[in-house]
């Protein structure tokens, strides 16, 4: 009977679990901006307490729920799972950690390892980002206890983007600031209201300028780069401003 | 409570920071939710003794007779006001030169109204630059405002500067000749969706502002009620389809004994709340959400052929029954990006959106006609707008997306 229970339990939890991680995203994908990014927060909160529940339920059906019991009986998971499933056990541990410390959250644009995408689920053990090829990877959480993980707008709308540009070192740096200001501040996907800067420095080969500014939206960052390259390198033409050749050399007189 | 010659007194301008949006009152909203549902339960009662008109027994207005019941609007008769204002203020530094920006919301006739203040008062209009002379900084434009010996009236700014890198620099070199007074005495009209961009773009200090004051209920209701009755010279009486409510109140000198004590309706306050309180978008709604009761002998110029101590009924669509304009469950970025960029130029020409946004001129025209049969974009004369019905839907939606929006 009490197998029969705990079964029960567990399927249902995992059903729960599982439905919520597919209804969730599908809602998300029905709003925009901010509304997309709350529902999609709303999954690790919901799947913590239909673990914290079917755990419960599952421990008071097997032994009366006193404290000294409790404590003898996560005493002896931990020492099988210890053994057994180090790795495993980490990660969903790690899982119940990113839960409140939330290093990550779907919608987020993280970065881990070299492999850059954004958050589409987050499961017990791992959770999943799509990266800008469409390559779906697959992260296990324990990679939060030694790994950066690098969070490009951590739950906010607010992704900085930077657009490089080398140019020759014999150029005007206030025309090209200038120029390259307009040319974030013309820009159809910027988001007016927050900063933009530019910052210079020298290369052995070329002056490099790195002009950064947020998008309106975080998902139209590679669109963002792309219009700030393409119209800056037209803007720069037009200064007159000449950029190295790719491979060259160090140039001689600097 | 506001004093009655300040209500009746519909054009107000006033510095941007006394600008207040109309809203919704909350207690409205609870009162009317209250009396809704009282309604309700009264009217499975009293059902014979409501006088409710079931749309489909109503019939759409002849545009014949809407011209004369809620007609456009004269943007003459804000020019008065305007100059009274801009007295006080030319008046108090006699002695230097002075530029004031006159800021206008969309659909709000702004630079009608300022095109018309400038032929009253025989000031230079200066027209705007082509976006060709706009893109190649052609300072010539700046020189013909310069050499002007009187105050100047230039009536739409957000037609003077474009959102590309070559579009910004004559606006820029405005703004410091202004600061500079190197440009004499002058009157700059703005929209308030380029002034909020502008703001960004030039780094030298704007001129001082004024605004026309939002169109609140009361200010709404007096103006359909004065528009109704100046051109149509017979009282009218607009009653809610629904519930027999009137919309519009009823001084109680003129009113009818069938119709003491109806109670009005929250429609104006709700149409005001919508509009945000901009004069040229509430009378769009206003033309849209007018009926009448068929009558086999009436022609469409019959309304004004009954005697004239014959009160006339209208009736009013209840404001959740009107068919607003809805944003296709499809929209895309780009959409969004596109009727931005028509609001921070308060319209553009299918040739200058291709040089100003990122898409191919196919890709634009798609999407603009999509945008067109949703009603929330208007063509005329080959500027592309958004249109006053689409316009509170569609500044919602640009909000609740991050884009930079007006401050009104």
């Amino acid at each position: 009977m009490v197998i029969i229970k705990v079964t029960i339990v567990v399927v249902a939890a995992f059903l729960l679990i599982t439905i919520s991680q597919r209804i969730f995203p599908w809602l998300a994908e029905r709003f925009s901006g901010r509304h997309r990014l709350y529902v999609l927060a709303s999954v690790p909160f919901l799947r913590l307490i239909i673990i914290v529940v079917a755990v419960w339920m599952i421990i008071s059906s097997i032994i009366e729920p006193t404290i000294e019991n409790f404590f003898a009986l996560l005493g002896a998971l931990g020492l099988a799972l210890g053994f057994a499933f180090k790795d495993y056990a980490s990660s969903l541990i790690a899982g119940i950690v990113t839960l409140y410390e939330i290093p990550y959250r779907l919608g987020d644009w993280v970065s881990v390892e070299g492999a850059y995408g954004e958050v589409k689920s987050i499961g017990m053990r791992s959770f999943e980002i799509i990266t800008p090829d469409d390559t779906v990877v697959v992260i296990p959480h324990l990679k939060l206890w030694d790994k950066k993980i690098f969070n490009s707008n951590d739950g906010s709308r607010n992704l900085q983007c930077a657009a490089d540009f080398y140019l020759h070192p014999n150029h005007n740096p206030k025309a090209v600031i200038e120029a390259l200001l307009d040319t974030a501040l013309t820009s159809s996907y910027l988001q007016v209201q927050k900063p933009i800067n530019v910052v210079a420095s020298e290369k052995p080969w070329a002056t490099q300028y790195r002009l950064k500014a947020y998008p309106v939206e975080p998902r139209d960052q590679f669109r963002f780069i792309t219009e700030l390259t393409v119209r800056g390198k037209e803007a720069l033409a037009e200064l007159g401003v000449d950029f190295p050749a790719p491979y060259a050399q160090p140039l001689d007189q600097f | 409570m506001e004093h009655t010659e300040q209500k009746r007194q519909l054009w107000r301008y006033v510095p941007l920071s006394d600008y207040v949006v109309p809203q919704a009152t909350m207690s409205r909203s609870i009162k009317g939710g209250i009396r809704g549902l009282w309604q309700r339960l009264r009217v499975a009662k009293e059902k014979s003794e409501d006088p409710q008109k079931p749309e489909s027994d109503l019939q759409q207005i002849p545009n014949i007779i809407l011209e004369k019941i809620a007609p456009n609007t004269d943007w003459q008769l804000p020019v008065g006001y305007l100059k009274a204002a801009l007295d006080d203020r030319f008046g108090a530094e006699p002695n230097e030169t002075t530029t004031f920006l006159v800021v206008g919301l969309p659909h709000g006739g702004n630079a009608k109204i300022l095109t018309a203040l400038a032929r009253e008062l025989e000031w230079p209009l200066i027209t705007e630059p082509s976006p060709e002379q706009i893109l190649s900084r052609d300072h010539s434009w700046l020189k013909q405002i310069e050499k002007q010996d009187t105050p100047w009236v230039v009536p739409a700014l957000e037609r003077c500067y474009l959102r590309h890198v070559h579009g910004l620099t004559l606006v820029r070199q405005m703004f410091e000749k202004i600061n500079t007074g190197t440009m004499g005495s002058g009157i700059i009209g703005c929209d308030s969706w380029a002034l909020a961009y502008l703001k960004h773009v030039v780094p030298d200090r704007l001129p001082d502002a004024l605004v026309a004051q939002a169109f609140d209920d009361s200010r709404i209701t007096w103006w359909f009620d004065q528009l109704a009755s100046t051109r149509f010279q017979k009282p009218i009486v607009f009653r809610q389809t629904d519930n027999g409510k009137l919309v519009l109140p009823v001084e109680p000198a003129q009113a009818d004994p069938d119709i003491t004590g109806i109670e009005t309706s929250a429609f104006i306050n709700q149409l005001a709340a919508h509009s945000r309180g901009i004069p040229g978008i509430a009378l769009c709604f206003w033309r849209k959400a007018l009926r009448k009761e068929p009558d086999k002998t009436m022609t469409n110029t019959s309304l004004s052929e009954t005697p004239s101590d014959m009160k006339t009924t209208l009736w009013v669509l209840p404001w959740d029954k009107l068919d607003h304009p809805v944003l296709p469950s499809s929209i895309s970025p780009e959409s969004s990006i596109l009727l931005h960029n028509l609001l921070l130029h308060n319209g553009l020409s299918k040739g200058v959106l291709a040089k100003i946004l990122p898409f191919s001129s196919n890709v634009i025209t798609k999407m603009a006609l999509v945008l067109k049969d949703a009603g929330l974009v208007e063509e005329n004369e080959g500027m592309w707008k958004v249109s006053p019905l689409g316009y509170p839907i569609v500044r919602q939606y640009l909000n609740g997306e991050g884009y930079l929006t007006d401050q009104f």
